[in-house]
């Protein structure tokens, strides 16, 4: 309804993705899958539907799902959490991280 | 066009009236570290004295380009405090944003990070300020508080709001039941540079001596702790995307403290709300209010949902199905569009309805081209037009469903055509517009397309099930059409009609128990996914539809669709 009178407050400065951006990345092809389907569960989307570029607020939501997947608490530094920019990003920081 | 011609300047005293008085020793804001009343005032003073000394002075005017942090509160109070104008402009604007709007503000000085440390998901920063000196003018009229919307070109984009007005927002709030009262905790997940954390977080928080916490990261893990971290009384403020996050909480720690959460914009989905309200047991209200009035409507124990109730002393009214708000005077600095505000009235641009016998207001959704990005507004005919003046674009379409989408016919000026060629000519595409544009205005995707569709006039269609569609295959036949474009397009076809759509899920019907759609509209529809589709509804369509769920629908649409001869549903 209606309009908002504020906003989701972060520095996230993800980048536009194209439709067919290569889903290159260092982490193995199963963590990109895992965040894709980890990041459809926001606003109840498809994997395939699930951008390249991860925006603040789907970050904030990663981040929480990690979190809670794998019973731990994420202590990443800005530097680590502005690599989660993208898909392929938030897989390598992730698969960095050694676990699951 | 109507002009703005007031040159009265704020009473600088109502900054320490109406907002710093109040027991010194108790702490006000929570950015980490507490801050009492008494340590506030001194941050203000010291900020007057470095801002009196860059010149500033009664009546001046000032540009604020801060992240949220101790720093932006303590130059607004500061400024107000002289009593100049303050214009609030985003931290995360692109430089190009930035001097665009100085331009057009031409402020005195910029006061704007000359470091800040923070990152994705900080929910304040620490900054170190300076304050740079630009040959602008003074306040050209008695606001002392400017925000521009989406877009800084054109009538109506700049937004000024009186002392006066934040003071009778502030007493609005005051006498609305269920706002945080004296010696509560508001956890603040809504932005202090923005209307509803500016005034409904940090000024009806100082005014009402509710402390004021802001989250170190905006994580579901910090913003609990952020409400554990008291034992008075706390109510959250956010946007929907925080109720979606809080939600998929699985197990969260008993907070006996937390007496609700307020949030600003559009309804969250059912199953959303009902999900927080299961994980908390807590009430879940939603406030709607535009940048130009701050808070208009409320529903903060959600027993009126999808309704909300005129704020006291707010006169709301339906005109030809868009809501407007009874103002005395126009809040746009400069020239005035008749079209969003004339004769006393602001037209909000938003669809909507006013029940005669309870005042309640429903709001369906927007008129033009605003969508909303977590709260954020943004107006999607200058992300469109912004895309299109670049170089390598010919032509594109923005449209807005879960998040921005742009449709974008590349230059064929020799060097699109093979594929290095067409890549490299995104990625140019991409950097210009991370130049011109904050990311938050930047399409989430870009769809190259070779052509854009256009209705029979010449007209660009903005539909997203048209534009997603594929091309017509060799042999000229429609390709199949997928339950998903059918629900996009049903979905768009309600929202055109004013029906507010946030609720509606694969299982609501269209009738009275669901989406209620009345039979004109249920006919309107019905003629709508014929014109598309090319399938055809049979006599009694109305009653038909009305007993069919939505996933039905599509589905039998999508069946019908894939057949030559389209047979009645």
């Amino acid at each position: 309804m209606g309009r908002p009178e504020s906003e989701h407050e972060s520095e996230s400065e993800s980048e536009s993705a194209t439709d067919d951006q290569s889903a290159a990345g260092a982490a193995p092809t199963h963590r990109r899958e895992e965040i894709l389907l980890l990041l459809a569960g926001f606003g109840g989307r498809r994997p395939e539907q699930v951008p390249e570029a991860v925006d603040s607020m789907e970050l904030a939501w990663l981040i929480h799902q990690i979190e809670q997947r794998y019973d731990t608490r994420l202590d990443l530094d800005d530097a680590a959490l502005a690599r989660m920019a993208t898909v392929s990003g938030a897989a390598a920081v992730i698969d960095e991280l050694e676990f699951g | 066009m109507v002009t703005q011609d007031t040159h009265a300047q704020p009473e600088p005293q109502w900054v320490d009236e109406v907002l710093l008085a109040g027991p010194g020793d108790r702490a006000c804001l929570v950015l980490g570290a507490p801050v009492t009343r008494e340590e506030l005032r001194g941050l203000v003073s010291r900020r007057q004295e470095v801002l009196t000394a860059a010149g500033l002075r009664r009546g001046g005017a000032v540009a604020l380009n801060l992240p949220p942090s101790l720093a932006f509160v303590a130059n607004l109070l500061a400024v107000w405090r002289i009593g100049a104008q303050a214009s609030l402009l985003d931290h995360r604007l692109t430089p190009y944003e930035v001097d665009r709007a100085v331009q057009r503000l031409a402020p005195q000085a910029v006061v704007a990070a000359k470091h800040t440390g923070g990152g994705p998901l900080r929910g304040f920063h620490e900054v170190e300020e300076q304050v740079s000196v630009y040959p602008g003018r003074p306040a050209e009229t008695d606001h002392a508080l400017i925000q521009l919307s989406s877009g800084s070109t054109g009538p109506s984009k700049v937004i000024g709001r009186t002392a006066a007005d934040l003071i009778a927002e502030i007493e609005r709030y005051t006498r609305i039941d269920g706002v945080p009262r004296a010696g509560e905790r508001i956890v603040s997940l809504a932005s202090v540079v923005h209307v509803l954390g500016l005034v409904g977080g940090l000024l009806y928080g100082l005014h009402a001596d509710a402390q004021l916490v802001i989250p170190a990261r905006m994580t579901p893990l910090d913003i609990l702790a952020a409400v554990a971290g008291g034992p008075e009384p706390t109510t959250l403020l956010g946007v929907p995307f925080h109720i979606e996050l809080l939600a998929s909480v699985a197990d969260p720690p008993p907070l006996p403290q937390l007496t609700g959460m307020t949030t600003g914009g559009e309804l969250v989905r059912a199953q959303i709300y009902k999900a927080f309200v299961d994980r908390y047991r807590v009430r879940l209200g939603n406030m709607y209010g535009m940048t130009e009035v701050g808070v208009i409507a409320t529903d903060l124990f959600g027993r009126n949902r999808p309704a909300v109730e005129p704020a006291p002393g707010l006169t709301v009214r339906e005109e030809g199905g868009e809501l407007r708000i009874a103002m005395p005077r126009s809040p746009y600095v400069g020239d005035t569009d008749p079209a969003r505000w004339s004769d006393g009235w602001l037209h909000t641009k938003d669809a909507g309805s006013v029940d005669p016998g309870t005042g309640l207001v429903r709001i369906h959704g927007r008129l033009d081209s605003q969508v909303s990005v977590g709260g954020l507004k943004v107006d999607l005919t200058e992300v469109e037009h912004t895309l299109a003046d670049l170089p390598e674009v010919a032509g594109a379409v923005v449209v807005h469903d879960a998040a921005i989408e742009a449709y974008v016919v590349l230059r064929d000026n020799g060097v699109t055509r093979d594929r290095i060629n067409k890549d490299a000519a995104l990625e140019s595409v991409q950097r210009r517009l991370a130049a011109r544009l904050a990311a938050y205005k930047r399409p989430r995707v870009l769809h190259v397309v070779e052509q854009l569709p256009r209705t029979a006039t010449g007209k660009l269609v903005r539909d997203r099930a048209r534009l997603a569609a594929p091309s017509p295959n060799p042999e000229g036949k429609p390709s199949m059409t997928s339950t998903d474009e059918i629900r996009a397009f049903l979905l768009e076809s309600l929202r055109e009609m004013n029906y507010d759509t946030s609720d509606i899920e694969d299982d609501t019907t269209f009738g009275p128990a669901g989406a209620n759609l009345e039979s004109l509209a249920l006919a309107e529809l019905a003629v709508r996914m014929e014109d598309r589709f090319g399938v055809r509804f049979d006599d009694d369509e109305a009653e038909t539809m009305a007993a069919m769920t939505v996933g039905e629908l599509c589905a039998a649409v999508a069946e019908r669709a894939a057949t030559a001869s389209a047979p009645s549903l």
